[in-house]
């Protein structure tokens, strides 16, 4: 094994659920509000130490999830893993993510991932149940992140990391 | 016998067998020998033979059999095209077809490039120096221009694999670039799916992208693709011959090139081939570069950041502005769109100039035209369908109480301990929200809410009783002109309701300047009152003068119970002696009063002191009232 690779990720999740946030939080350590590209994808890149191997994440920022999209499956083609983003304080985009989640699955099998609630910082605005059935069934899979505090986001990425190294 | 002899003895003796066997295999190979000679081979009997020779046909020996079999196929193949040129055209062009095409697109695009280059720099103050040249030297210009543009240099290849647009190889002229590479590659094959996507061109593939006298090739192949960065002028044949390496490539390094999967070690060798054609384009363009071109090598890594924005925009261009800013005006909209809080976006997909876009938007907060986002051409064919909802937005909320209360645009409505109106309205609907407070219902505060003075007194002037007028300063009515006994009722009852309802905000009426027909009657009836003389004939019985004045004095009694509200501080007083006739008289006085509708409480009889007129026939009266209130209503 060599001691860098690289490895394609995506972000996955509703409009608004905080993608270009939590990268730009993981990467830049600033919480920057609003940005999108002409073409809908921001590439960043972070290099992860794991274990011996420097894992260099390619980090594609998706705006959008029109799923009949043929531009948003080809941005999708080739990742090693992704982020699966919901706001916890609209408890259907888990819901949407879910569904993203499983047709992910189906075109492109298992892959690894790691399940985000945003916006951990609104607690007041909490809207999904601690004993949601997703949540419940993967628990080690989801953390509780806030790009706005930087709660867990390092985490998010890095547990991804590992699995992917 | 010899020791030799001995040996020689011993040997026969010992390989006699051998020796004959020997000498009886050379006699059969010679036999054999002659036999071969003699036999031809037939066809049937080298058909089977033919594939499996050839297969096993290794090293010097296959490029024997290769360069034996070279005239005569060649031979073979002249002849057969003669024979039959159709099908065997027919046979050739999947292959040859393509390799045609290409080449045929790379020199037009070549010699498009010298032309524009030559119009350009005819144009520039760089090329009027080698107009000026050319003139003073007799050079033609297009040559001059030519050997000016023809150094380039190829300064990187990222050799990027297409299916996770990871960098499998990068390789550059001098210590590469500031950006990383890494995200160019990525964010080169995000741009070749948007481009892909976005543009039905031929097959939709971004070739060639010029950026700051920089061209970007992108050359595609089955798992992997360049992406080459050249500055200057290059040779047509540089891009043929990268297509040549990214083909063999793909075919010499097969395993690495299906086991990629972010592991760049392996590709090391794939690097090395790319090295190898950078170092030798930058020893060639050494040479040709001898003629001088003042942008060398020095300032080159700042261009490379911009990179990445700039080839959106050019390789948009590349595929036509027009369809570009079709594009951006589409994607303004939608994010014009989700700009409204309340927009919920639930489809946007885009087709050619056609748009089909559903959501839900909260009416409260303004309507949601596709005119009013996108141009007027795409608007008309756009699928624009959006349902409303209640969003609850604080926004929302502000809009939907200011349609509930009608509230007007100059008035500005807040919370702040309850709903607060603000700014100028109508007394109109001042007065309704003050209803609607009186009566239970929530509704804002317009005490922060100005009315025009002059509407106030219009309203004022149309409400009240003939002969007066009225006037608010500060929280006081003032009452001014001449009002009559009825017509000061009516004004009483209007003012208080007035207050009560809080149609107009007042504290206090102020009547002094007004003349009241009350004050005026109440003196001529109690002057009536005083003069009427009450004699009596004999014992309890009356004169006719004094029984007419007693039925005056009753109607006048009446009358001012009407007419003066203030009654009860009124008293007529009856006086009488200590007993006797005299007493009698005045009780049979008050009797006949009350007889005639006058109450009782109205009415009092006292003793007067004085002794003088003893015996006297007339009652004597007397009538007071006290100081009659100026206009005083209940507030
Ligand atoms: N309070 C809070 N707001 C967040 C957080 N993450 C993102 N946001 C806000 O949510 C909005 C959408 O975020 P954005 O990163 O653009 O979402 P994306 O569409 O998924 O990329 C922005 O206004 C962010 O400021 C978070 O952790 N906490
Ligand atoms: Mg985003």
């Amino acid at each position: 094994m060599a001691t860098e690779v690289t490895r394609k990720l995506c972000l996955i999740g509703d409009f608004g659920v905080g993608k270009t946030s939590l990268v730009n939080r993981y990467v830049r350590e600033v919480f920057d509000d609003r940005y999108l590209t002409t073409v809908g994808v921001k590439i960043d890149t972070k290099l992860v130490p794991v274990g011996d191997v420097t894992v260099k994440l390619v980090i594609w920022d998706i705006a959008g999830t029109e799923e009949a999209n043929a531009v948003y499956r080809s941005y999708l083609r080739g990742m090693a893993g992704f982020l699966l983003v919901a706001d916890g304080t609209r408890g259907y985009t888990l819901d949407n993510a879910l569904k993203l989640k499983q047709s992910i699955t189906e075109q492109m099998g298992e892959l690894p991932w790691v399940g985000l609630l945003n916006k951990a910082d609104l607690e007041g605005e909490w809207e999904v149940p601690a004993d949601h059935p997703a949540l419940l069934e993967n628990p080690d899979s989801w953390l509780k992140t806030s790009a706005c505090t930087s709660d867990n986001v390092q985490e998010a990425f890095e547990q991804l990391a590992a699995s992917l190294a | 016998m010899s020791a030799e002899k001995r040996l020689e003895a011993l040997r026969a003796a010992l390989l006699e067998t051998e020796q004959r066997e020997l000498e009886a295999i050379k006699s059969d190979l010679d036999k054999l020998r002659a036999e071969l000679d003699e036999i031809r081979p037939t066809p049937e009997h080298l058909a089977p033979l033919m594939a499996p020779a050839l297969d096993l046909a290794q090293g010097a020996q296959r490029e024997e059999m290769a360069e034996a079999l070279n005239a005569v196929v060649a031979e073979g193949v002249k002849k057969s095209v003669h024979a039959d040129r159709e099908s065997f055209a027919e046979a050739l062009s999947p292959a040859i077809g393509i390799s045609i095409r290409k080449a045929i697109a790379g020199a037009l695009k070549g010699f498009n490039q010298a032309i524009n280059q030559a119009v350009e720099y005819s144009l520039s103050p760089k090329g009027l120096r080698w107009r000026l040249e050319a003139a003073r030297t007799g050079v033609p210009f297009a040559q001059l221009v030519m050997r000016n543009t023809l150094p380039y240099a190829l300064e990187e290849i990222f050799l990027i694999h297409n299916e996770t647009g990871l960098l499998a190889a990068h390789a550059t002229s001098g210590e590469g670039s500031k950006v990383d590479s890494d995200a160019v590659s990525a964010m080169l094959t995000a741009i070749q799916d948007f481009v892909r996507d976005s543009f039905s061109v031929g097959d939709g593939q971004l070739e060639e992208v010029e950026i700051g006298g920089r061209v970007v090739w992108v050359i595609s192949g089955a798992q992997l693709s360049f992406a080459v960065v050249v500055h200057g002028t290059p040779p047509i044949t540089l891009r043929q011959d990268l297509e040549q390496l990214l083909i063999d490539m793909h075919a010499e390094f097969n395993e690495q090139v299906a086991g990629f999967d972010g592991d760049r070690e392996p590709m090391a060798p794939l690097l090395e081939k790319m090295q190898l054609v950078v170092a030798d384009s930058l020893s060639q363009a050494r040479d040709d570069a001898s003629s001088g071109d003042e942008e060398g090598q020095g300032k080159k890594k700042p261009w490379l950041g911009i990179l990445v924005l700039l080839l959106v925009a050019a390789s948009l261009g590349w595929f036509g502005w027009q369809k570009w800013q079709v594009g951006q005006a589409f994607e303004q909209a939608r994010l014009n769109l989700i700009e409204r809080d309340d927009v919920v976006l639930l489809d946007w997909s885009r087709s050619g100039d056609a748009l089909a876009a559903k959501g839900m938007f909260d009416p409260l907060l303004g309507p949601l035209l596709a005119a009013d986002y996108l141009p007027a051409e795409f608007a008309s064919k756009a699928q624009w369908q959006f349902a409303p909802y209640r969003s609850a937005l604080p926004g929302a909320l502000v809009a939907e109480k200011r349609e509930l209360w009608a509230v007007p645009a100059d008035v500005s409505l807040f919370q702040s301990d309850g709903w607060v109106a603000e700014g100028r309205a109508s007394l109109a609907w001042v007065q309704q929200m003050r209803a609607l407070n009186l009566g239970g219902m929530l509704a804002p505060s317009v005490d922060r809410v100005e009315v025009n003075p002059d509407e106030v007194q219009r309203w004022i002037d149309e409400r009240m009783v003939t002969g007066v007028s009225a006037r608010l300063e500060g929280e006081v009515l003032m009452l001014v002109g001449d009002v009559s006994y009825a017509g000061e009722a009516v004004l009483s009852a209007r003012l208080q309701r007035w207050h009560r309802e809080q149609l107009l905000l007042f504290s206090e009426v102020n009547a002094e300047a007004l003349n009241r027909e009350v004050d005026g009657q109440a003196k001529r009836l109690s002057t009536n009152i005083q003069q009427q003389k009450l004699a009596f004939a004999s014992g309890v019985v009356m004169s006719p003068q004094g029984w007419a004045a007693m039925e005056q004095l009753a109607d006048d009694l009446n009358e001012w119970l009407r007419v003066v509200p203030s009654a009860e501080e009124a008293v007529l007083v009856l006086y009488h002696h200590e007993e006797g006739l005299s007493k009698r008289r005045a009780t049979k006085v008050k009797e006949l009063l009350q007889q005639r509708g006058v109450p009782e409480s109205l009415i009092r009889l006292a003793v007067q002191k004085q002794n003088d007129n003893a015996g006297m026939a007339v009652v004597t009266l007397k009538f007071t009232y006290g100081a009659l209130k100026a206009f005083d209503i209940r507030l």
